[in-house]
């Protein structure tokens, strides 16, 4: 019983991961949809340093309206996880 | 005896199994979609591979300090709110607004869901989006500080003044073993290093402390920015040429290609004078000056002699035997050993 337990809870971690892995993906493109021609020079740079924390500082400096659209795409996210498939 | 049919029935770890199958092609899809926005953003080739890598540091997809602080103090205050204006009748009434509270931020409510763990992956994610731009601008002036100072060490250059606490100043040279030893030695007596060389510090990952000398071991700026305040002795590690010490690596002969060297006797006194120099401007006592070397090297420099004596070359050996017998000897101490 615990080993099931165990496995679940494994199981859950890795699609906790995972959802996590997704949105920060859909974080990095909307950054990128998002980027201007006069942004790009500063992005690059700010990739080249490799610091999540710095690329959604820049992110949010840039874009201030970044965080609705991200909302909107994990409402959508929330939705699918709901479907009643899962339920 | 006829079996009593079992009920087909969906077990959790079925449904757990299968969500996460389909997440799988839903980041294969969140992938693809990244990559087209780089491409149709002409982003250049190398910055898209390590755009496309770039990934939370901690690497265990947990949430920086401070954004799981700001989401926690987010929820927490929204969660009150809604107790006090529901005012649930029981304990279980609380939790249920409390969970509904959290996976609300995932565009659904609780009582649609059973795998409420999950959504809370989500909802800490949108936590996260939501959280004000002034609290970005402090991270990104942080993060910047940060960046900037961990470009500076590996530079050599970093202003570590007032900042180390009590250290060990180890005076390298280019490039010798036993200056990694000393270090890790120093450090598991909690004791923090800071390294001074030449040029490159090949040791950069085991100690970020140190500080580029360009060969000059006596400027007061650079022993300054390496904390001499704080500074309890210096370890100054010399060879003079025939070796590197404490290592069985040769001394380079080719002076062009010199990565493995120890410092000079001249420059070893030099920098003795001057850390007793710095430290006496601002006022503080000098330190204890530990020269590591090889006793049967001959020295040829002003330290081999002895008062009025004619100048003449003399083992380290030799010079240490005399500093143990004189009183009232400078406070500079040979520490001696075989390589």
């Amino acid at each position: 019983m615990t080993g099931q337990k165990g496995a679940d809870s494994n199981v859950k971690q890795e699609i906790i991961e995972k959802i996590n892995k997704i949105v920060f993906l859909k974080i990095k493109t909307l950054i990128v949809r998002n980027l201007k021609k006069e942004d790009v020079s500063e992005f690059e740079q700010v990739v080249k340093n490799g610091n999540s924390n710095l690329l959604l500082a820049f992110a949010h400096k840039k874009f201030p309206d970044l965080s609705t659209k991200i909302y909107k795409e994990m409402k959508l996210l929330g939705q699918k996880f709901s479907q009643p498939a899962y339920v | 005896m006829s079996e009593t049919p079992r009920l087909e029935t969906k077990q959790p770890i079925d449904i757990l199994a299968q969500l996460k199958s389909d997440l799988g092609a839903e980041e294969s899809l969140a992938r693809v979609d990244l990559h087209q926005a780089l491409v149709d953003k002409g982003i250049s080739t190398d910055t898209a591979g390590a755009y496309e890598k770039l990934e939370p540091r901690s690497g265990h997809w947990r949430w920086p300090g401070l954004i799981s602080a700001l989401i926690a103090g987010t929820y927490t205050l929204s969660s009150l709110t809604r107790l006090y204006t529901e005012k649930p009748g029981n304990w279980q009434e609380g939790i249920r607004i409390l969970l509904d509270n959290a996976v609300a931020w995932a565009g659904t409510s609780i009582g649609k869901l059973e795998l409420t763990s999950i959504i809370l992956g989500a909802s800490a994610a949108l936590f996260w989006t939501l959280v004000p731009p002034k609290i970005y601008e402090g991270i990104f002036q942080r993060e910047t500080r940060r960046s900037v100072l961990a470009d500076e060490h590996r530079e050599g250059r970093a202003n570590l003044a007032g900042k180390l606490g009590p250290n060990i100043h180890i005076d390298v040279g280019k490039s010798d073993p036993s200056a990694l030893l000393l270090t890790g030695l120093f450090h598991l007596t909690g004791q923090e290093v800071v390294t001074f060389w030449d040029e490159n510090n090949a040791n950069f990952s085991e100690n970020p402390y140190w500080q580029r000398t360009k060969n000059d071991w006596t400027n007061r700026k650079t022993l300054i920015r390496g904390d001499i305040q704080e500074t309890k002795c210096s370890v100054v590690l010399v060879s003079n040429a025939d070796d590197v010490f404490l290592s069985k690596r040769k001394q380079d002969s080719d002076p062009e290609k010199k990565q493995f060297q120890d410092m000079t006797d001249d420059e070893a006194i030099g920098t003795v004078g001057a850390r007793d120099s710095a430290r006496k401007k601002m006022g503080l006592p000098p330190i204890q000056h530990i020269i590591v070397t090889n006793p049967k090297r001959i020295v040829e420099i002003d330290v081999a002699r002895h008062n009025n004596q004619p100048y003449q070359p003399k083992t380290v050996g030799a010079v240490l035997e005399e500093a143990f017998k004189e009183k009232g000897k400078a406070p500079t101490i040979f520490v001696s050993a075989q390589p």
